[in-house]
């Protein structure tokens, strides 16, 4: 909690304006690190941020008095609270509030007794800190040089300087005025019109000019040397030579020894001591150079010199190892800000802070403190790890490179490429066209960075480094082995495949409607010269086909023979299997039929599957008895109908007989009216089946359906089912066959009454010889033009 | 004049059909849609006519306990009518499964007995010369091409063993020489159709000559 020195209120911590007046609360007591100038709690020992030591590691004073209590922690050497510089000046000055503060005097009074023997750096750090917002207002007008001045000195002197007339003295707390008198008498007695000591004027004097002048010890302020005093006879004596510590920024650049404490270890302080212990666990197992004083420090005067000037032993180097090791850029700039750096702030600097790790270089940004400003400096420094890559360049010489990379070389080879003949190969071994067919090999981005687990280098110019050579990095680089380019001819070609395939699908062309003169020509030839064949013989008397008819030993002379050997009132089934479109054929065999058994006396009963068959067979019949009076409808012959059910309607037939008909196809009767159907009942009544069938299917019903159940069944049908009915013929499931207008010819020559079947056969025959001749011709004239398009 | 309307529109009707010749034409088109519309329409009354009044309908009007069992017909003919409609489309399975059935059985028993059976038997012919040496070339060669024919329509992988080899090599001739004979088959099949075409033709012919023009006697 935070008391207002104004009316005493409770404020929480960080606050820093009191809840009930408004005054300005005095900034919360805290430690600022004087490595990185981070507010640290009272009670902290080491920094929070950089880890430096806040509280010495000091004896108290050998003197009379009794030995005093342990230091409070906190309080260690005079510094300026960071926050202090951020708080606003304020209108009224802290001063005219002494009396107000009398409360928390109070306070602290009851404590007095116990820190009237603490040091007087803990007292300056009260006085620092308790007038601090006076030293707001003084310090606005800056002298020049004082920014170059470390905070914590100007928080110990001018605050100091300027508190001291506006504390009166009859305020002050007694415990206060006790401890103002074992101060020394120089600091209690510096006049209060000089604010700045004279060594803080020489100090800023030396600050105009380039170098920075030694600090003599004689000017520094009694009450800053009285804290040292009890540690001074330890101080090495480096230290105290003003003229060992040279100025940082004449510093070179060169990399600073590993291990550069440790043979001062015996003359340093113990604080100090506890630093670089706490320090060297990360600092690399490397040698110590010098015995007599840190190596970085025992570095910089002769780092300046040439590098062979300089302290390290001299181990061969590479030159390009010698050339980096000489860039001076950074390491200048570096070195002007680390000049700001008090020496006594350099000695105090960790040894966390030297650059032996390896730290990429960055830009200088603006540093909130020197010490900040020094380790980025610091970090400029060129690294052996960023000189490590270019190592595999392959300027390495054979000396240079690592005994183990030595052994480890390989065998070269010869290296062939593809332009080149090698020796023993002759050029044109290999195809061109294989040679195109090289994958290409490339290799992908893979990051550089340095892979953990290296093999550290133990020998040679490089050793204690890691990853000088990063060949696992070149191992792990994946190598791939693209595709081949494709060619240019390749690359048009599938452009153009390409735009094929985006480009719309055309149209098919119209197929040409519009035949060929020559063959449509051609086609009326064949059409007029078949017809005039066909109508010749009907208009020309000629009777020359009927000579040519063979009547003898021919099937239509079976089937007369079977329908002459029918005794007379005997009754035949003549089956009407055709329809209109074979009737021109199929009508000849079935008129020469009816005509045949008409004239001889033999009863036909009429029938067909065909729903059309009973008005053809209705018209053959009539046109077959025409002129025969005797030959009666119903009585020497009858249209029994349309048998429906193809197949299943000749299974009934064959099983019922004629009760499968309802009704005659001409009168419109039922057959039992009709006086011929009186004996006739079933199939066996029938004496023979006659089928004129105009199709092979046709006749194959009645051959599946009737003919197993001891049918007789004789047949005409038509040319084209002649070789299917022949089978039947030969199995002599057929009684007789006639066939095609052939056989109906036949048949009314037998008969004795040669009539249109003849003439028509006449027509036949010369049409089926106009078809040979266009066959023949037609052949001709494909061989023909085979062989002259063979001969071109 | 009833014959000689008859005979002129017969004529038209087949000059139509003839202008096929010519290509495919309007006139042709027409020609053959009366020849469609009239055969659908006398095919509808010859199955009214011819089939369903007088062996359906009248024996059930006259005589119904006699002819009792003609309901079944009669719904399962009414039940066709139920493929009309996509709902009751399964109710048209009935007939139609009843007359698949009924004919797919009768082709069978048919083919077996008027085909297959009589057609094996007649692969039984003597080679005797007494009948005639035209007699036993003419069973020879019937019953090589028949079986040739047979063996052309062999499939099957052949055996490892040497007779199923050799079975094979004689099966494959055999099979060659009855594709030709098949093939001699189907050319006479097809000078046959021709031949028949031809008899139409000169029927038609005929008929204008003789009926419509009376230019033949």
């Amino acid at each position: 909690m935070l008391y207002c020195t104004h009316c005493g209120t409770q404020n929480r911590d960080g606050s820093k304006f009191c809840n009930t007046c408004g005054a300005r609360l005095a900034p919360q007591s805290g430690l600022v690190c004087a490595m990185c100038s981070t507010p640290n709690p009272v009670e902290s020992v080491f920094c929070v941020k950089c880890g430096a030591r806040l509280v010495p590691l000091t004896q108290p004073p050998a003197s009379d008095k009794p030995p005093a209590p342990p230091p409070i922690k906190g309080l260690s050497l005079p510094s300026k609270s960071a926050t202090e510089d951020k708080i606003p000046a304020q209108p009224e000055s802290p001063a005219t509030d002494a009396a107000p503060s009398d409360d928390w005097l109070a306070h602290l009074r009851a404590s007095a007794p116990a820190d009237e023997d603490q040091p007087a750096t803990e007292s300056a750090e009260i006085f620092s800190d308790r007038s601090a917002p006076a030293e707001s207002e003084t310090r606005a007008p800056k002298i020049k040089g004082v920014e170059d001045i470390p905070d914590w000195l100007n928080t110990s002197t001018q605050p100091q300087a300027e508190a001291a007339p506006e504390i009166a003295e009859e305020k002050e707390p007694t415990w206060v005025r006790q401890m103002r008198a074992t101060m020394p008498a120089e600091e209690t007695q510096t006049p209060l019109d000089e604010p700045d000591p004279t060594w803080i004027r020489q100090m800023r004097a030396a600050a105009d000019q380039t170098e920075t002048p030694p600090t003599p010890e004689e000017q520094t302020p009694s009450w800053i040397e009285q804290p040292r005093a009890p540690i001074q006879d330890r101080e090495p004596s480096w230290l105290e030579q003003p003229g060992s510590v040279a100025p940082v920024a004449e510093q070179p650049r060169a990399p600073m020894p590993a291990e550069p404490i440790a043979p001062v270890e015996a003359e340093m302080p113990a604080w100090l001591a506890q630093l670089r212990a706490t320090a060297r666990a990360e600092e690399s197992p490397s040698e110590t150079i010098s015995d007599q004083a840190p190596a970085w420090l025992q570095a910089a005067p002769t780092s300046a010199e040439p590098p062979v000037e300089s302290s390290e032993p001299e181990i061969e180097k590479p030159d390009w190892l010698t050339s980096m090791m000489a860039e001076p850029a950074p390491a200048t700039e570096s070195a002007e800000q680390a000049s700001e750096v008090p020496d006594w702030l350099r000695a105090a600097l960790p040894p966390s802070a030297e650059p032996m790790m390896p730290i990429t270089p960055q830009a200088p940004a603006e540093t909130e403190s020197p010490s900040e400003e020094l380790i980025e400096s610091l970090s400029a420094l060129p690294s052996p790890f960023a000189l490590a890559e270019p190592t595999i360049s392959g300027e390495v010489e054979e000396e240079d490179i690592p005994e183990w990379l030595r052994t480890a070389k390989p065998a070269e080879k010869p290296e062939v490429s593809m332009g080149e003949a090698a020796p023993g190969i002759e050029r044109g071994q290999v195809p061109e066209w294989i040679a195109a067919l090289k994958p290409v090999e490339t290799l992908e981005q893979w990051p550089s960075e340095t892979m953990e687990g290296e093999p550290v280098e133990t020998i040679g110019p490089l050793a204690g480094m890691r990853g000088v050579l990063p060949l696992a990095n070149a191992i792990a680089e994946p190598h791939i082995l693209s595709t081949r380019p494709a060619a240019t001819p390749e690359k048009s070609g599938a452009r153009i495949f390409e735009s094929l395939l985006s480009a719309p699908a055309a149209l098919a062309a119209p197929i040409a409607t519009k035949r060929a003169p020559t063959f449509a020509l051609g086609r009326l030839l064949v059409y007029l010269l078949l017809g005039l064949v066909v109508i010749a013989p009907f208009l020309l008397p000629l009777d020359w086909s009927s000579a040519l008819l063979d009547i003898s030993r021919t099937p239509t002379t079976e089937l007369y023979d079977a329908l002459n050997a029918l005794p007379a009132n005997s009754t035949v089934a003549l089956a009407f299997e055709y329809d209109a479109s074979n009737a021109g054929e199929m009508d000849l065999q079935a008129r020469a039929l009816a005509r045949h058994l008409a004239q001889r006396g033999v009863r036909v009963i009429a029938l067909s599957t065909y729903d059309t068959g009973p008005q053809i067979a209705q018209r053959v019949l009539e046109d077959a008895t025409r002129g025969m009076d005797k030959y009666v409808y119903g009585v020497n012959y009858l249209n029994a109908g349309y048998l429906a059910g193809h197949e299943a309607g000749l299974a009934q037939f064959a099983t019922t007989g004629f009760a499968a008909f309802a009704r005659d196809g001409k009168q419109n009767q039922p057959l039992a009216q009709f006086p011929m159907m009186t004996n006739v009942k079933q199939l066996r009544d029938i004496a023979l089946v006659v089928v004129v069938a105009g199709s092979d299917d046709a006749l194959k019903m009645w051959m599946d359906q009737v003919q197993p159940r001891g049918v007789k069944i004789a047949a005409g049908v038509s040319a084209g089912g002649e070789p299917k009915a022949r089978a039947y013929r030969t199995a002599q499931q057929l009684t007789a066959l006639m066939s095609g207008l052939i056989g109906a010819a036949q048949y009314e020559i037998l008969a004795g009454q040669p009539g249109l079947a003849v003439i028509s056969v006449n027509a036949q025959s010369a049409a089926q010889l106009v078809f040979v001749f266009l066959i023949v011709i037609g052949n001709l004239v494909f061989w023909i033009g085979r062989a002259r398009s063979k001969a071109k | 004049m009833n014959d000689l309307i008859g005979v002129w529109v017969g004529a038209i009707l087949t000059l139509l059909v003839f202008s096929y010749l010519l290509g495919d034409s309007p006139l042709f088109r027409l020609a053959q849609a009366i020849f469609v519309g009239v055969a659908v329409g006398y095919a509808a009354t010859a199955a009214i006519y011819l089939v369903l009044l007088p062996k359906l309908i009248d024996p059930l009007s006259a005589d119904p306990n006699r002819d009792w069992h003609l309901v079944i017909p009669l719904i399962l003919g009414l039940l066709l009518f139920a493929k009309a409609r996509a709902s009751w489309a399964s109710l048209g399975n009935v007939p139609m499964g009843f007359l698949f059935g009924v004919g797919g059985a009768l082709a069978i028993t048919g083919a077996l007995s008027g085909v297959l059976a009589p057609q094996i038997g007649a692969l039984v012919v003597s080679l005797s010369p007494s009948a005639g040496w035209d007699v036993v070339i003419s069973n020879v060669l019937m019953v090589v091409g028949a079986l040739g024919a047979f063996l052309s329509f062999r499939f099957i992988i052949p055996g490892k063993n040497t007779g199923a080899r050799a079975f094979d090599q004689v099966a494959r001739g055999w099979g060659y020489v009855g594709r030709w004979f098949i093939l001699i088959a189907f050319g006479a099949i097809f000078a046959g159709t021709a031949a028949s075409r031809v008899a139409v033709l000169i029927n038609r012919m005929y008929y204008l000559m003789h009926d419509w023009l009376q230019v033949v006697k």
